[in-house]
């Protein structure tokens, strides 16, 4: 499983993010990087319509729903 | 003596004062210290607060003013629970100082039911990085073969249970760490319904999963210490407002009527588990449909689905927790904790909203799933417990494990000894009610421990 970053493209990811990690830390976390993606590529397939919000919603009163 | 009491066995010894607190407390620290050198249970033993409680319970019980079924009850509470002038750890360097103010709200109310407190418990480190071996103390070793793992992260609580060092203790679930010790240490542990129980006080992992819950060698006895941890408490947003249910309610009446899902394509094609875990979960369909529940399979999204949503989320929202130190005292975390946190800080914002869309879909799915049955089965673990020494990394991106959507659902969900398979080490099969049907959960798990031989049998080197 490859990733569709290249190694430099992951380490302006990782600068970006304010992680300071050492080149063998990167190169770690890099081996892994496939996994993130097909999980987050998952998650849009199938793809929901804009309109679509079943779950980000701000309920003005406090306490968990239903509860 | 009974060198294995249960919560229940000995509640009744105590009211009948064939024992005394002091001397069952007395049973367990000598067990402690005989046994705990190989098993790295327990951070910190606190001999001298157990005493004290035990002698607190022994006057009670003398004047004939017990407080219920947990006064004199030897536990301990997993390393993430805030405990009050004592080390609160999460297992990690970060925290090796840390002494709370403040007892957490679980600690609090089992205090006052009466227990005796023992010690805290190992974890993995803040209830995620583990086995790791970088860190100040080693993990916690499975009581059935030392050399194997225990899962995580309520690793201590799963292994002083099983050994018998402790009668039961507190766990945390946020993607399976109670569900996942309690089957490779053979033992009884229960998730209840997001938002039973308070997790005020207790070190946070991801706020919209994390579970606080028992762990402890009988179904009736979680039921018993569950009872003592759930109800409102305000200082817990996600804290439930509705009244506090019986959770004992339900044991010792069998399952007539009740109906169970098997979610076989969870175990056999999702994640196909070993030969010993299918026969469990075999074995347990035909127990149940023989004492009178109604089986049938059940569909449910695929375990993969739950698995890349559930992991989105847990990492996102346990990089938010940790940035500050993540970012400046990256050395002191130990390995697999920081560098499995780390992804959460490069998934984008359009990632998380995704998985949290998602996680929704997935909750209307299960829902819509259990409109005609009240019991979900399916698998507590894969295998049994493998060796302790070179578990894989990144093993949990690679396959999905049986927890995590349960955790995303917010249902309640247990774990029980099913069997025992290579080794003699146990496997367990997992049973999940609707949200806030705790109560019906535990009867059904309870009446499937009752008919089975599983709670006959203890780890060998716990005999000794």
């Amino acid at each position: 499983m490859s990733s569709s970053l290249s190694q430099t493209q992951f380490e302006a990811l990782v600068k970006r993010a304010g992680l300071s990690l050492t080149p063998e830390n990167i190169a770690d976390l890099y081996s892994a990087w496939p996994h993130i993606e097909r999980f987050t590529a998952r998650l849009r397939n199938p793809a929901r319509g804009r309109e679509a919000e079943p779950a980000h919603i701000f309920r003005p009163l406090s306490g968990p729903e239903g509860a | 003596m009974n060198p294995f009491p249960t919560i229940a066995s000995a509640a009744a010894d105590l009211a009948a004062k064939k024992i005394s607190p002091v001397e069952l407390t007395k049973h367990c620290l000598e067990r402690i210290g005989k046994l705990d050198g190989q098993l790295h249970s327990f951070l910190m033993v606190t001999e001298e607060r157990a005493l004290a409680d035990a002698r607190a319970a022994e006057a009670r019980f003398m004047e004939g003013r017990p407080r219920g079924a947990l006064d004199g009850i030897p536990i301990a509470h997993k390393d993430i629970y805030n405990t009050a002038g004592i080390r609160t750890t999460g297992h990690s360097r970060l925290l090796e100082h840390n002494v709370p103010a403040a007892d957490s709200m679980v600690v609090r109310k089992w205090a006052e039911a009466g227990t005796v407190m023992l010690g805290k418990l190992a974890t993995h480190e803040f209830a995620m990085g583990g086995p790791s071996f970088d860190v100040p103390w080693p993990p916690a070793r499975n009581p059935w073969n030392t050399e194997h793992f225990t899962s995580g992260s309520s690793s201590g609580t799963g292994a002083a249970v099983a050994a018998g060092l402790i009668l039961g203790g507190t766990g945390s679930d946020t993607g399976g760490s109670i569900r996942g010790p309690a089957a490779f240490c053979g033992i009884a542990g229960i998730k209840p319904t997001y938002g039973l129980c308070s997790r005020a006080g207790v070190l946070p992992l991801t706020y919209s999963m994390d579970h606080t819950g028992p762990l402890a060698w009988t179904v009736e006895d979680c039921a018993i210490l569950l009872q003592a941890m759930a109800g409102h408490d305000p200082a817990d947003p996600a804290s439930s407002t509705r009244a506090t249910p019986d959770l004992l309610s339900g044991l010792n009446k069998g399952v007539a009527g009740v109906r169970i899902g098997v979610v076989r394509h969870f175990h056999e094609t999702d994640h196909k588990v070993n030969d010993t875990v299918q026969k469990g979960i075999d074995d347990a369909v035909e127990l149940l449909r023989n004492q009178g529940a109604s089986v049938r399979e059940v569909v449910l999204p695929s375990l993969q689905d739950f698995q890349a949503c559930g992991y989105l989320i847990l990492v996102s929202e346990a990089y938010a927790l940790h940035e500050k130190w993540l970012k400046t005292r990256w050395n002191e975390y130990g390995e697999l904790f920081r560098d499995r946190v780390a992804f959460g800080g490069l998934i984008s914002a359009a990632d998380y909203m995704e998985a949290v869309r998602r996680r929704r879909e997935l909750q209307e799915a299960v829902a819509a799933a259990m409109t005609d049955v009240d019991i979900l089965l399916t698998a507590g673990a894969p295998t049994e417990a493998p060796k302790i020494e070179g578990m894989p990394k990144w093993g949990g991106l690679e396959k999905p494990g049986f927890t995590i959507p349960f955790n995303l659902t917010g249902q309640p969900a247990m774990t029980i000894c099913s069997g025992f398979g290579e080794g003699g080490l146990p496997v367990g099969i997992q049973l999940a009610a609707r949200p806030f049907e705790d109560a019906l959960l535990l009867r059904v798990c309870q009446a499937y421990e009752q008919a089975t031989p599983w709670r006959n049998t203890r780890p060998a080197m716990a005999q000794g």
